[in-house]
């Protein structure tokens, strides 16, 4: 099923990217939920897509496998190792689904099918896309349970998705991504629905399962702490657009757009003490609404009058750091 | 489970001895067999004669004695119209009934299954309401008139098919078609609406994103899931099956069970209504077990819990 294409070429040292959304854009009859964005990830490399609820984050991972059912429409270009996605037949984009692009979900009781053993969804995969023999596949579902931490691995093939843990059932969802050696990870909120503590072992799980395979990471979330623990690379997302683009690091520290200077300021975990937590006023733009100017500006501090008259174009204020402000440098420099 | 299914056995039986007594007295509410068997010039003594040969002549609370004391030894009398005992009459007809049900179910399951599921695989599509017309047209029309029309054109006017009675295969085809009509439309309409759930579920995307072909993603991932409330359906509608298929009886005169029964109420034949309720209630009984033990198989959930 694989096709030539999907081949790792040995060493993987091109410059081209591996992933490549221009203009993508998804729409809902009138609801826009992404509003084009562009965007490239190298082979190899991990890039946190950060953006609150209904900003296009999860839509474009989506988007991305191909996953917009009708009625959602799709428009823009995604190449993929330098193959069109976008507008490809459902037949074709199921050779990519899995050894090319694999995604792990938010919710991990609904990403796992409750009327089927563990085992037998992992062995599926190995038996269906490799037609593998079932010997074959079982033994190879024990050696990915145990990669991803799953003690006594082969006491557990039986058991259904509700018998496991919150975080043992992600994990699962984790090693059936991994299955076919994906070149690409979209992991969508992975460990929102967990609590701290199981959230911590699987980013690191995610972690060192890409640093080890190589393969490319993108990492969907909502929450910049959890995006510093896993990726490399931030864009953030307001409204259906990238607002900023940049190291992780380098953003964390050195905001260059109002937004992602509001949303540091709102997270507990980069404030001393709770009351100089700031909340961002206001709520997000209505998802059909249309912009002249900046989504952000009727809720952004710095908002003059030719915000919400002209969209910014992106800005580029440092060696690999962009952002669609039209104060974006007055803001990287810190005024 | 086990215990589930011990429970339910023991539940079923309370119903069903209430249900054989309400029958009981109901059925001497049609009025006394004599009257119709004896001629219209009969002497009292030819009645007494009678209703003591038939143990029609106790009292109404002795006979009822009597019954149970019978009945829990599965002795449920002579039939007076057959002259042979009751449940030999209600046995003799069962086969018949239950292949009728068993072969009008599975394929009732065998078009209703992939019908629903292509309708909701393309929801709103022209596919999708071809089938819901379908469907909602043979849910809603009368079995009775469905029955009879067909007895005009395909026995009556085209002479392919015999009208009544049971022979080759040629005289199962309209019995078949008459007791699937509704179950087809309603299970129909029950998967194609499981189906529009569970394939958009997020075991289906998830699934779909492994690179599953449409085929897996419908009849394994999401039919397995869909599985609970059709086989809710279908148990119903079988069990209306084994009731007796009624029209099936009336209009094509089939062997059946539902045949018996209804010449039994004609013929104030007590004993035969009795063991004919009991043996359908029983089947029906068996049939709901047997839809628990579906239900297990198709859900581990249930299986556990």
């Amino acid at each position: 099923m694989t096709t030539e294409i999907l081949k790792r070429p040995a060493g993987e040292t091109s410059a081209r990217p591996l992933l490549s959304i221009a203009g993508l854009r998804v729409r809902y009859g009138r609801t826009h939920a992404v509003r084009g964005i562009d965007l490239d990830i190298m082979p190899g490399e991990s890039v946190a897509i950060l953006g609150e609820s209904g900003s296009g984050k999860s839509v474009t991972g989506k988007a991305v496998m191909g996953l917009i059912n009708p009625p959602g429409k799709v428009a823009g270009s995604v190449e993929f190792d330098g193959m069109q996605l976008v507008g490809r037949s459902e037949a074709s984009l199921r050779a990519v689904r899995g050894p090319g692009i694999a995604m792990v979900f938010q919710d991990s009781l609904d990403a796992l099918n409750p009327v089927f053993s563990i085992g037998s969804q992992i062995i599926e995969i190995f038996t269906v896309r490799l037609s593998w023999s079932g010997q074959q596949a079982r033994e190879e579902a024990i050696r990915l349970m145990l990669q991803v931490g799953i003690v006594n691995p082969e006491s557990r093939l039986d058991d259904y998705p509700h018998q496991f843990s919150g975080g043992m059932r992600q994990r699962i969802c984790i090693a059936m991504a991994i299955a076919l050696k994906p070149r690409l990870l979209i992991a969508d909120e992975p460990t929102t629905a967990l609590d701290v503590t199981v959230q911590a072992g699987i980013l690191k799980l995610i972690s060192q399962l890409q640093r080890d395979s190589g393969m490319a990471l993108l990492f969907v979330t909502h929450d910049l702490a959890v995006a510093r623990q896993v990726a490399r690379k931030l864009v953030v997302m307001y409204a259906g657009r990238v607002v900023e683009r940049g190291p992780i690091d380098d953003v964390f520290h050195r905001p260059a757009h109002p937004y992602t200077r509001a949303l540091l300021g709102s997270n507990p975990g980069s404030v001393k003490h709770w009351s100089e937590l700031k909340p961002i006023a206001g709520n997000p733009p209505d998802k059909s609404a249309v912009f002249t100017g900046c989504a952000f500006a009727p809720r952004c501090p710095r908002a003059v009058r030719m915000c919400s008259e002209r969209e910014p174009d992106f800005v580029t204020v440092a060696d690999g750091r962009q952002s669609r402000c039209h104060f974006a440098q007055e803001m990287f420099d810190g005024r | 489970m086990l215990k589930f299914l011990s429970v339910r056995l023991t539940t079923s039986l309370i119903a069903l001895t209430g249900v054989m007594v309400i029958v009981f007295f109901l059925a001497r509410l049609t009025g006394s067999p004599a009257s119709l068997y004896l001629p219209v010039d009969a002497t009292d003594a030819m009645v007494e004669a009678f209703n003591r040969q038939n143990g029609l002549d106790k009292p109404l609370v002795s006979q009822f004695v009597d019954f149970v004391a019978n009945a829990l030894r599965l002795d449920f009398g002579q039939s007076i119209a057959q002259q042979r005992p009751a449940a030999t009459a209600v046995l003799s007809a069962m086969p018949q009934t239950i292949l009728l049900a068993a072969i009008a179910m599975g394929l009732t399951l065998l078009l209703a299954i992939p019908l629903g599921t292509f309708a909701a695989l393309s929801p709103n599509s022209t596919l999708d309401r071809g089938i819901t017309l379908f469907s909602l047209f043979t849910a809603s029309i009368p079995d009775f008139w469905f029955a009879l029309v067909c007895v005009l054109v395909f026995s009556v006017s085209l002479g392919l098919l015999p009208t009544s009675g049971q022979g080759g295969l040629s005289s199962w085809v309209l019995p078949v078609a008459t007791v699937m009509l509704h179950p087809v439309g309603v299970i129909t309409q029950v998967v194609r609406g499981a189906m529009l759930e569970t394939l958009n579920a997020g075991y289906v995307q998830n699934a779909r994103a492994r690179g599953y072909s449409w085929r897996r993603l419908a009849f394994r991932h999401a039919l397995r899931n869909a599985a609970l409330p059709i086989i809710t359906v279908a148990g119903d509608r079988a069990g209306g099956m084994v009731n007796g298929a009624v029209i099936v009886s009336a209009v094509f005169a089939w062997p059946g069970i539902g045949k018996v029964l209804v010449d039994a109420v004609y013929n104030r034949d007590f004993a035969v209504i009795q063991a004919g309720v009991f043996v359908v209630g029983i089947a029906v009984i068996l049939l709901n077990i047997l839809v628990d033990l579906v239900y297990a198989a198709a859900d581990p959930r249930i299986r556990v819990s």
